[in-house]
């Protein structure tokens, strides 16, 4: 539906607006599971379908920054570009498989393919049922978000090893307008709400193209595109991982600018995911040792046989720690 | 004099010298560390533009190399550089060229810990320390400073595209790489 077939059918759109409330209302009484898990359907397809341009902001750790998010799916596939507009000029294009990193103060752009299209992660779409022994799933009213009207789901965690989600969704598209991402005392870790949003037919090329040309800045590209392997013998195991996470994917992969194959190990619980990587130790390798934070993503980095083992994911630091303080290496 | 110099290492880069003035040069490099340190930084801006450059501490190194490259008067202009090594790059890098460049490395190698450790220091400098709010666990140590943070991007842009969120929020995971603060060491070391 265009903005002018939505202008003229306004009236009815209002009774519609009261009716779906109501029907909101109903489901909260019965059925919070099944309610929860068709909203959480309809915003993983939306994330992956929708042509829109919205401007949302992003807070954590008392900071505040303000992004565009322009995003475009047809049936060659998804273009994403997200522009920071304030602080440092950085952004993240998305052309299909390839998403590039501009970061100008770093005078860097890093290049990465990414995952083969289909292979969404495994575990979605959400299986709800499966996961109640680890969260609480439910239904709130609806709320405005970015002036549209947007359905309040909570996902609480039932331990300390995952964060909890206050999730606000577009009632008419599914898009996710705002998320809360909470600790274990419930206070926000981070937070990011669109604050403007529309809806387009079709998205303009010069929309999804670099601002910033990045030609003077260093280039970091994989040498030899999606060098991907998923290796039958697995050297590498978490012996500790929080009850619901199960490994979804060990591959074997050459990061850009890396020299050697790094071993990649996604962990999830079906709501959050953990990634273990473990890269040969060389002499000019510098990377983390110990804890660090962005936002809501924990990580956590150690050396261990001559290797180098760096965890990261959206979840608490219990659960990076736990994960690498418990790889081992078996022959 | 200095420019006649930067020219001879400029073509030591690019590996157009005589034998006998790469020995020299070598020779050279090998007790002058300031002038290890330039080398390095030519070899940085080889590597950079040959989109080749190795590793992490690399990457750190070239930031903060494009950084010094800013306030310092460059004699060698860049813009030559780059046709010179488009030329090198063309010749598919001959093998006495990759030799010289293997020697060298060692040297760079050495060096590259030093201006390392510089950078560490600065950042010690500036400290501001916000506390740490996790309460999850006592951290041992949390590290939050930008170039940390920079450090994990290439972990976290991999991690991004087989975590549930990406598949749940497609790319506003990135807003986390977006965001990060640009030369705001925050805390070194929380204990």
């Amino acid at each position: 539906m265009n903005r002018q077939q939505m202008k003229r059918v306004s009236p009815y759109s209002v009774c519609a607006l009261f009716l779906s409330f109501f029907a909101a209302q109903i489901a909260v009484a019965d059925g919070q599971v099944a309610h929860v898990q068709d909203w959480l359907r309809r915003m993983a397809k939306a994330a992956h379908t929708l042509n829109y341009d919205g401007t949302f902001v992003y807070s954590y750790d008392n900071r505040m920054h303000a992004m565009r998010l322009i995003h475009s799916a047809d049936s060659t596939g998804e273009r994403e570009r997200l522009v920071s507009l304030n602080g440092p000029a950085r952004e993240v294009v998305r052309d299909h498989d390839l998403v590039t990193c501009i970061l100008s103060d770093n005078r860097s752009v890093l290049v990465e393919n990414t995952r083969p299209a289909k292979q969404f992660p495994p575990t979605f779409p959400v299986h709800i049922h499966a996961l109640n022994a680890y969260y609480t799933f439910t239904a709130h009213g609806v709320e405005r978000m970015a002036g549209q009207e947007a359905q309040k789901i909570s996902i609480r965690p039932r331990d300390k090893y995952r964060y909890g989600y206050h999730l606000w969704v577009d009632r008419k598209t599914g898009l996710l307008l705002r998320t809360d991402l909470l600790n274990g005392e419930d206070q926000p870790v981070e937070q990011f709400m669109f604050t403007d949003i529309h809806y387009l037919d079709d998205v303009p090329d010069k929309l999804l193209e670099p601002g910033i040309s990045g030609r003077e800045f260093t280039w970091y590209e994989p040498q030899e595109p999606r060098e991907d392997t998923r290796p039958e013998v697995r050297h590498w195991h978490v012996e500790q991982v929080p009850a619901g996470f199960s490994l979804d994917v060990y591959r074997t992969h050459r990061m850009a600018s890396g020299k050697a194959p790094i071993v990649h190990m996604v962990y999830s619980d079906g709501m959050a995911s953990v990634s273990v990587f473990v890269e040969k130790l060389s002499k000019e390798t510098d990377t983390l040792l110990g804890s660090s934070r962005v936002g809501a993503i924990n990580a956590f980095g150690r050396k261990l046989k001559g290797y180098y083992v760096t965890v990261v994911g959206e979840v608490p630091q219990a659960t990076v720690m736990l994960m690498g303080q418990s790889i081992e290496h078996k022959p | 004099m200095m420019t006649d110099f930067n020219e001879k290492l400029s073509c030591f880069l690019d590996g157009e010298l005589s034998s006998h003035e790469e020995q020299r040069m070598l020779d050279r490099l090998r007790h002058d560390e300031a002038l290890q340190v330039r080398w390095e930084r030519y070899q940085l801006i080889s590597d950079a533009l040959r989109n080749n450059l190795p590793s992490v501490a690399m990457r750190d190194l070239a930031g903060r190399v494009s950084e010094a490259l800013k306030s310092e008067p460059v004699v060698l202009a860049p813009r030559r550089l780059r046709l010179r090594v488009g030329k090198l790059a063309k010749q598919v890098a001959g093998v006495g060229v990759a030799a010289t460049i293997a020697t060298v490395a060692v040297l760079m190698v050495q060096s590259g810990s030093e201006v390392a450790d510089q950078g560490q220091g600065a950042m010690v400098a500036s400290v501001s320390a916000p506390a740490n709010r996790s309460t999850d666990v006592t951290p041992v140590n949390v590290r939050e400073s930008s170039e940390v943070q920079s450090k994990l991007s290439p972990y976290i842009v991999n991690h991004n595209e087989y975590s549930v969120s990406a598949g749940m929020q497609g790319m506003m995971p990135y807003m986390r790489i977006v965001s990060y603060p640009a030369h705001e060491p925050a805390t070194d070391e929380t204990r």
